[in-house]
């Protein structure tokens, strides 16, 4: 089998520690966006707020799931594994989520 | 197979993965579970069958009765990849599934109804408290990856060390938790205060009830250490172990800015 098939050797203190210099960095300046650059006083900075923050979390994320949870050294299919459930999530907020209103879940025009 | 195994051949571990145990675990949470309806005795039961059947369970893994060699899953599409690994990525999988239900649950009221969070629920939801939580739970990742380069190079009290941090920080978790509870509950903001304060406590209930569960698995990972296991090629386990709790961070990562500053 390829070598892109099996587990690779998984990394050291430094690489684990730089990542979390990252990851307390990210945390700060979300907080920083929430709280002083992009406080909620101006509704029409909400999305872009709401944007940069979460932009910041999927980040964090990524690189715990990569180098603590070492998916980065995991063949393919084990990634697939750790996505397959995200896709299924994004179906289910994409299909429900967008039609709340405040009486009930209203579907747009046109749909049986 | 309650005798320990006995290597047959040198390099040739006889297998041993059968305990009668985990089906008392089964019986223990359904019994449980039904005490939920049927009240308390039958709760209480429960979580003693269940107690009794983990404790037989762990003492017969601390006891080293569990042998054999290292299967890897053979079959496409998962050659080379450990089976135990694998397993514990499957469980994962539910695990999201279980949080998007979570999630996608308080999306939908979030969206549905634009007048949450209220200015009292914003009151009541410190984004300081939050981000402190943030970085205790981060930081109990990183002495947890150290913990397990730490094991795998066999150094036994480092380990320890790394590991105990873990726990800890597992707990400060809690208690920051547990603080900011007793203050917001009476403060008007409770789990039946409104939609918001129920989708905060059920949300961040389940999370922090994963995080206990976390540093229950921790405790046992610190006590076979301390009896001279999991270290060298035996630290796969800790490895493992540090799957769950990286993902309840990962969860964590996103229920922060959800209800603290979204």
């Amino acid at each position: 089998m390829t070598e892109a098939y099996a587990t690779q050797k998984p990394p050291g203190p430094g690489v684990y520690t730089l990542v979390f210099l990252v990851l307390i960095g990210a945390t700060l300046s979300s907080l920083l966006t929430a709280e002083v650059l992009l406080a909620q006083t101006d509704p029409a900075r909400l999305p872009l707020r709401n944007s940069v923050i979460f932009a910041i979390a999927s980040v964090k994320a990524v690189l715990i799931a990569m180098f603590y949870m070492h998916l980065r050294y995991e063949p393919r299919p084990v990634h697939l594994v750790a996505v397959i459930p995200l896709l299924i999530m994004a179906f289910l907020v994409a299909t429900i989520v967008p039609f709340q209103t405040p009486a009930g879940i209203r579907l747009p025009p046109g749909l049986p | 197979m309650t005798e320990a195994a006995h290597p047959s051949a040198p390099g040739h571990e006889e297998e041993s993965h059968g305990s009668p145990w985990p089906i008392l675990l089964g019986i223990g949470s359904a019994v449980g579970l039904a005490g939920l309806v049927f009240g308390w005795p039958v709760l209480l039961a429960g979580v003693v069958v269940f107690g009794y059947g983990m404790a037989r369970w762990l003492r017969d893994d601390l006891w080293d009765r569990f042998h054999g060699p290292r299967v890897e899953v053979g079959a496409e599409p998962f050659p080379h990849v450990e089976a135990r690994k694998l397993g514990m990525w499957i469980f994962i999988a539910s695990e999201v599934l279980l949080f998007a239900a979570l999630i996608g649950t308080y999306l939908m009221f979030r969206v549905g109804h634009p007048e949450i969070p209220t200015a009292a629920d914003r009151k009541a939801l410190d984004a300081w408290v939050g981000a402190s939580e943030t970085y205790v739970l981060l930081t109990s990742s990183l002495s947890l990856v150290l913990a397990l380069h730490l094991a795998r190079e066999n150094r036994r009290r480092a380990a320890l060390a790394a590991l105990a941090a873990t726990l800890a920080l597992g707990l400060a978790f809690l208690t920051i938790k547990g603080f900011d509870w007793s203050h917001i509950i009476p403060g008007g903001f409770a789990p039946w205060s409104g939609l918001m304060a129920t989708m905060f406590f059920t949300t961040t209930g389940v999370h922090g009830a994963h995080v206990l569960g976390g540093c229950l698995g921790i405790s046992y990972l610190i006590y076979k250490v301390h009896r001279g296991g999991l270290l060298g090629e035996k630290s796969k386990t800790i490895e493992h172990f540090g799957i769950y709790w990286h993902f309840v961070d990962i969860v964590w990562v996103f229920l922060f800015p959800l209800f603290y500053l979204a």
